[in-house]
């Protein structure tokens, strides 16, 4: 519990003032009277200022979840200002969160307590602690101190940044009742099958009078039918590969995959599928297969949550939990043997899986030069990578780098036109 | 930042507006001193580099009620204001330039003793002294330290009585 405290400022001036004055009468020193003389005011004032209250400190953030990029403000709250006639705030810095003013740290007068108010703004996606800080408020004349106080941290969930996304494609596997997909099948949608003799059953309203009148029998107009689809988006926590920058600069491998994650999730549950999440990494998170505002809200609560593995992963089997029917992106820089196994084995089964390479542009200076030790490790490393993604392609697995809106629409076109080929496949 | 940079400069000043040279191991000593006093503001280097300054204008310098005593003083008080601000915050903060402007204000204010004592003893200069002078004097400091201290006393802090109520809302009404 804090308490008001005389302050070092308090201290000197009194010390200053009362040997100074005592000096100049034992001494006979008019100069000590002189030189003490203006310190007599600071140290009397300083001490008849005593606050009587015992105020309680709390902070409060703004917003305790927002996307990348957007900001918040940390509030002081002050019980009882009496008395108080300044306040200092010195907030611990948090990697990824930009304060205003920059050096997180201001010593403001007291009245109006909103002067204190310290904006944040949050650079990367993840679970940031803000707010761990320390406040000391001061009395008139510097006299007294209350504090500093530590205020705990609390906890800034930062979803990834709401890139705008957009996508042209059909699933090429519609598996669902009702949504957006055009199906393979014929049935009560609105696009264009063809045109078929009348047979019992068929409805009166899809008659087509004209191609009747011409054939001189009834004809009925057939439209496919409209399904929507499984997505299971999976992210590769493996490794961050890259420095991050934040939302403005250069992004790290996990930056992509994160991302990338997020405007797709956005994207089907806003056309009505049915998206799903696993994360291979620490924490081995799994989102079902769900729709609405309300599980994407969930999906990208779990994207904020991904956290890198520090420690080297073993390498074993891999389970994505995959059933059939359902469009599978593996958002991944395909360094982890085990799932591109596993991304390989779903494409062999006929799954329809598209691979997302998020490794990004990673210049060879960053590894120290081409002829430096990591250089040429790093070089090996790609060397076996590219020879692994080419071995994916030849089974039937696209591989496209991430590229924003529009990255994946010719690939699962490619696959809607395979899907209505016959097919051999593995079990 | 600037306020430490007063902080080691101004002790120095109030050094060399002597009428006579300070020798070179006090200003560095002096210098040090305030170097210490301007890194680490709220340590006890404060007080003692005051009183340093101060003790050898009083036994160093002969004659020193002129002038340039007023500059001295000016430079040890505004030293102590700039040391006072350097304390509000960590170096990197940026203080409030409504602070800065209160605190120059106070500073003025608490300078007015000075010129108005400087004053004093220059007219009272060659006129023997009142018999009763330096013990009234002595008294009247007594009364102060006294004064001081039972207000420097620990006082236990009252609960506030408004409970919880916001500042925030206490300001609005």
């Amino acid at each position: 519990m804090s308490e008001w405290t005389p302050t070092p400022a308090l201290g000197r001036a009194t010390v200053v003032a009362l040997v100074g004055s005592v000096g100049a009468v034992v001494a006979g020193s008019p100069a000590l009277a002189v030189l003490a003389a203006p310190f007599v005011l600071p140290a009397v004032l300083g001490a008849l200022g005593r606050p009587g209250t015992a105020p309680r400190l709390l902070t409060r953030l703004g917003l305790t979840r927002l996307h990348e990029g957007q900001g918040t403000t940390s509030t002081l709250e002050v019980t009882d200002l009496e008395g108080v006639e300044q306040v200092t705030r010195v907030l611990a810095r948090t990697p990824y969160v930009v304060a205003v003013p920059p050096s997180g740290a201001l010593a403001v007068p007291a009245s109006p307590i909103e002067a204190s108010v310290v904006a944040l703004g949050a650079r990367r996606w993840g679970q940031r602690p803000v707010g761990d800080e320390q406040v000391a408020l001061t009395s008139a004349w510097c006299g007294y101190r209350w504090g500093p106080e530590r205020l705990p941290a609390q906890q800034l969930t930062v979803w990834p940044q709401a890139e705008a996304y957009d996508s042209t494609a059909e699933a090429p596997q519609p598996d669902g009742l009702v949504g957006a997909h055009r199906s393979r099948r014929v049935g009560s949608g609105t696009e264009f099958a063809g045109i078929r003799p009348f047979a019992p059953g068929d409805r009166l309203r899809r008659i087509s009078w004209p191609v009747s009148l011409r054939t001189g029998e009834l004809q009925v107009v057939t439209t496919r039918a409209e399904q929507d689809a499984s997505v299971l988006v999976v992210v590769d926590a493996v490794r961050d590969i890259g420095v991050s920058a934040g939302v403005d600069g250069r992004a790290s491998s996990l930056d992509l995959t994160v991302r990338a994650a997020s405007a797709l999730a956005g994207h089907h549950i806003r056309r009505g599928d049915r998206v799903g999440m696993r994360v291979v990494g620490p924490g081995h998170a799994r989102v079902p297969l769900g729709s609405g505002a309300r599980h994407l809200h969930r999906l990208t609560g779990s994207l904020a949550r991904v956290l890198p593995a520090t420690a080297p992963m073993k390498n074993e089997t891999l389970e994505l939990g995959v059933r059939g029917g359902c469009v599978v992106y593996v958002l991944s820089t395909m360094l982890h043997p085990p799932l591109v196994t596993a991304t390989a084995l779903l494409s062999a089964r006929g799954v329809s899986v598209v691979v997302i390479d998020t490794l990004g542009e990673r210049p060879i200076e960053e590894m120290g030069g081409r002829t430096s030790a990591t250089g040429l490790a790093w070089r090996m490393r790609m060397l076996e990578r590219a020879a692994m993604l080419e071995r994916l392609a030849a089974l039937g697995c696209p591989v496209v780098p991430w590229q924003g809106p529009g990255t994946v629409d010719v690939v699962l076109r490619q696959q809607s036109r395979r899907r209505q080929l016959p097919q051999v496949r593995t079990r | 930042m600037a306020c430490r940079v007063l902080v080691a400069l101004l002790p120095v000043v109030a050094l060399l507006v002597a009428p006579v040279r300070p020798s070179a191991p006090v200003v560095a000593i002096v210098a040090a001193g305030s170097v210490l006093w301007a890194v680490l503001p709220e340590l006890a280097a404060g007080p003692v580099v005051l009183l340093s300054v101060m003790a050898w204008w009083a036994l160093a310098v002969p004659d020193p009620v002129r002038p340039s005593i007023l500059v001295a003083a000016a430079a040890l008080l505004s030293a102590h204001v700039a040391g006072l601000l350097a304390a509000y915050a960590p170096a990197r903060a940026a203080i409030d330039l409504r602070l800065v402007r209160t605190w120059l204000g106070r500073g003025l204010l608490a300078f007015v003793p000075a010129p108005v004592l400087f004053l004093a003893v220059v007219g009272l200069d060659g006129s023997p002294d009142p018999p009763l002078m330096w013990p009234l004097a002595l008294a009247a400091l007594a009364l102060i330290t006294l004064t001081i201290g039972l207000l420097l006393r620990e006082q236990p802090a009252r609960p506030s009585p408004q409970g919880r109520a916001r500042s925030v809302d206490s300001t609005r009404s």
